[in-house]
């Protein structure tokens, strides 16, 4: 009788390259799937760093500050907490120009947030307020 | 004795291997589409919520303006007035609007009613039966 050992180990190479390359696709897949999930991430991140900026703006507005003259630039880290070192985030308030007489009573800003290790912007927001005549 | 383990010795059936490496390719793809999947509409949902928060805070720079221009004296068309009360609304999306009530008496004003709510008028559904009680 003929031995089936060859035919066995040449069906096992055989299996183990269909593996590899099969494994390897999937590797690319779940490749690309962690790098849209982290990139979705940040942008979730900016989305609600940008609202925050934008708020604290009008809040701040209400207590005598404000993006009204000066721009201004916030760092926060990849957990979204303000920090000085080693930033992930980097939120900047402009302030926009608004038409006379309309400038008066009502002041606009533009908030960016980058993603400071590529210094791609992820997302940004215009938002207005109410000018306090004194 | 030796003799005898060499004749017990039978290599491993033919097709094992195979079915046990499809299985685990198997396994592998649907992983890695599920994984792919779930980041798409993960993706899909931030998508949706970015663009929430911009239609919001466009909507509001809308309302902001309206009143910024209330406060200088004019009266934009699209505004109600009752006395001093005017009420005016602003599109968020298809499905949502601005709806803002203020008191404006010269530059001072009084924000009423600053909220968001649907657009679309309510249908009630009436394709039940139920009882009325007689």
């Amino acid at each position: 009788m003929k031995s089936k050992a060859p035919l066995v180990m040449m069906e096992q190479m055989v299996m183990i390259l269909v593996f590899a390359l099969a494994a390897a696709l999937c590797m690319r897949a779940f490749v690309l799937s962690s790098s849209l999930s982290e990139e979705a991430e940040r942008r979730d991140i900016a989305v609600l760093l940008c609202e925050n900026a934008a708020e604290s703006c009008k809040g701040m507005q209400k207590l005598g500050g404000g993006a009204e003259t000066e721009p201004y630039t916030v760092y926060y880290d990849a957990g979204g907490f303000r920090t000085e070192t080693d930033p992930a985030y980097r939120v900047q308030v402009e302030p926009l120009e608004v038409e006379e007489p309309l400038a008066q009573t009502l002041a606009k800003a533009v908030v960016r947030t980058f993603d400071e290790a590529t210094g791609k912007e992820l997302y940004h927001l215009e938002f207005a307020w109410q000018r306090e005549v004194s | 004795m030796e003799r005898r383990t060499k004749e017990r010795f039978s290599p491993p059936a033919l097709g094992g291997s195979s079915l046990l490496v499809v299985f685990a390719v198997l396994c592998l793809t649907v992983f890695a589409l599920l994984s792919l999947s779930t980041v798409r509409a993960d993706g899909r949902l931030g998508d949706v919520a970015a663009d929430a928060v911009a239609g919001y805070y466009q909507a509001d720079a809308q309302a902001q303006e309206i009143l910024a221009r209330l406060r200088m004296g004019e009266v934009p068309a699209e505004v109600e007035s009752r006395g001093s009360v005017y009420r005016y609304s602003c599109p968020i999306s298809d499905s949502q609007q601005l709806n803002v009530q203020v008191k404006v008496e010269g530059e001072d004003y009084q924000i009423l009613c600053w909220q968001t709510t649907p657009s679309g008028e309510w249908e009630p559904d009436n394709r039940l039966e139920l009882w009325d009680g007689e």
